[in-house]
């Protein structure tokens, strides 16, 4: 009679902890029974394997068990943690923050000083204008708003179009080759630049309201919309396009807007032409608010583009 | 395989548990603890004999998991992934310490195709003798049998948490029983 060494033959040995512990297959458990009932080694084995296991349950079964408080310990620690963590985030808050003034500080200087002379000087150009104007003009009042909203606007528009961009920026590599973000680097800029402006335009306006009498809050409405819907669009085309197509849309717009203006004092019907931005409308400062934020998410890519 | 049973149960409970602490409950996170502090304490007490210590590391365990049930996914039981913390922070605070680890001192075997000889067999010996026999073992091999014999985790279980292959899990086994015998055998013949 021939034996041939069948599938239930085989020695099950590394099957047996998991048989015994319940977490075999069914296939298993049935190969496992079909080669216990035809070997006797193996049912020794197995008889080894229920001695360790009775052992092993037997041992932790006395085993003690923990102190009462750990769940008190326990809070207290999460307790200690959580505190330590928000402390931690404190700190790293006003971290940021430092990191922020720091960086915001640093651009004064790497933005071109022609921006800050070119904005004092078309202030003192426009009050010069207006001081030694023909009195009849000069107090004209609305040429003087024209005068005030076309300079100021122009000035802030040509301003921002040059805070960003790889060849009127001497920063530029460095800016490439720190971490810092461009987007931030790019919002510090346009919030000193324009900030600049404002200061500069509001102070100018102050000396005409009280030299020509009038509201402060009168001249100031004038080009306070013009000048950050100006502004907006040309830093957005200048990230875009490049400074100097920035700086031509500006003065276009502006140009349009100067020739609506006149053209609408001599034939009031033309009116609806104007495109409504004389004045800082919810309109106005919300068109200003999406073009910056477009140009801020557009910033970081433009090194790429003018890489390739 | 009553025990099995008894594992399958609980689990969306268990799961719902893990979800109230991952918000911030705290009374959900005492419940898992009442549930669990035998099989958390007993596991640790395999790796460490310092009773102060496994205290320390349960406390911590429950930190940990304080800390990270909004990162459970439930890929595997609840039971597996506090074990598989305990043993994280275990090996964290024995490293600090520079106690010896379990892995350390390990000698892996292949897992034994063949039976032993009769005269070999555990079962002939008194329980009393096997316990302590069981208590002289190294951490690595008690680790390993509490986890499948007491915890009746599956083969692929004891391998997540363990961090090795199934084949690992297996020859630690037979090796965990072959130093069993040999501590018996030692004992024989101290006390013959």
């Amino acid at each position: 009679m021939t034996y041939q060494l069948s599938h239930y033959d085989e020695h099950i040995l590394d099957l047996l902890p998991a048989y015994l512990n319940g977490r075999l297959d069914i296939t298993n458990i049935e190969r496992v029974r079909a080669h216990l009932a035809r070997c006797e080694a193996c049912r020794r084995e197995l008889s080894s394997w229920q001695a360790v296991q009775g052992t092993a349950q037997a041992v932790v079964a006395f085993a003690p068990l923990p102190s009462l408080n750990i769940m008190n310990q326990v809070l207290a620690k999460i307790d200690t943690q959580e505190v330590q963590a928000q402390q931690r985030k404190r700190r790293s808050i006003s971290r940021d923050a430092a990191h922020l003034w720091l960086v915001f500080k640093r651009q004064i200087p790497l933005i071109h000083k022609s921006i800050w002379i070119a904005a004092v000087g078309v202030n003192i150009l426009m009050l010069a204008l207006i001081a030694f104007s023909r009195p009849d003009v000069r107090h004209h009042l609305q040429n003087v708003e024209t005068v005030l909203a076309f300079f100021s606007t122009v000035t802030a528009a040509t301003g921002i179009a040059f805070i960003y961009q790889a060849e009127q920026d001497a920063g530029y590599e460095i800016i490439l080759a720190t971490p810092t973000s461009i987007r931030i680097i790019m919002i510090c800029r346009m919030v000193l630049v324009i900030g600049f402006n404002l200061l500069l335009t509001a102070i100018t306006s102050g000396i005409i309201a009280f030299t020509l009498g009038g509201n402060l809050w009168d001249f100031v409405q004038l080009w306070l919309g013009p000048m950050l819907l100006l502004a907006s669009i040309s830093l957005t085309v200048s990230v875009t396009l490049g400074s100097v197509f920035g700086v031509a849309a500006s003065l276009i717009i502006e140009v349009i807007q100067a020739i609506f203006s006149s053209a609408e004092r001599t034939a009031p019907g033309l009116q609806f032409l104007r495109m409504n931005i004389g004045q800082a409308t919810p309109f106005t400062l919300i068109l200003a608010f999406i073009l910056l934020a477009f140009a801020i998410y557009y910033a970081p890519r433009q090194p790429r583009l003018s890489n390739s | 395989m009553s025990m099995q049973t008894q594992h399958i149960q609980p689990v969306a409970d268990e799961r719902q548990v893990i979800r109230r602490i991952a918000i911030g409950d705290r009374d959900a996170l005492a419940e898992l603890y009442a549930c669990y502090q035998r099989t958390l304490f007993n596991y640790l007490l395999q790796l460490t004999p310092d009773h102060g210590l496994a205290e320390e590391i349960l406390q911590d365990t429950l930190v940990a998991v304080w800390k990270s049930a909004q990162s459970f996914e439930g890929r595997s039981s609840v039971r597996t992934w506090l074990i598989g913390i305990a043993r994280r922070q275990a090996h964290n605070t024995l490293r600090q310490r520079r106690l010896p680890l379990a892995d350390e001192t390990e000698m892996e075997g292949l897992v034994a195709t063949d039976p032993e000889p009769e005269a070999w067999t555990l079962a002939s010996f008194a329980r009393d003798e096997l316990a302590a026999a069981f208590r002289q073992l190294a951490a690595l091999h008690r680790e390993v049998l509490v986890l499948t014999f007491v915890q009746e985790l599956s083969y692929q279980e004891t391998a997540t948490i363990l961090e090795v292959p199934v084949g690992t899990v297996k020859s630690r086994l037979s090796n965990a029983r072959r130093a069993l015998r040999a501590q018996l055998d030692g004992r024989e013949e101290a006390n013959p």
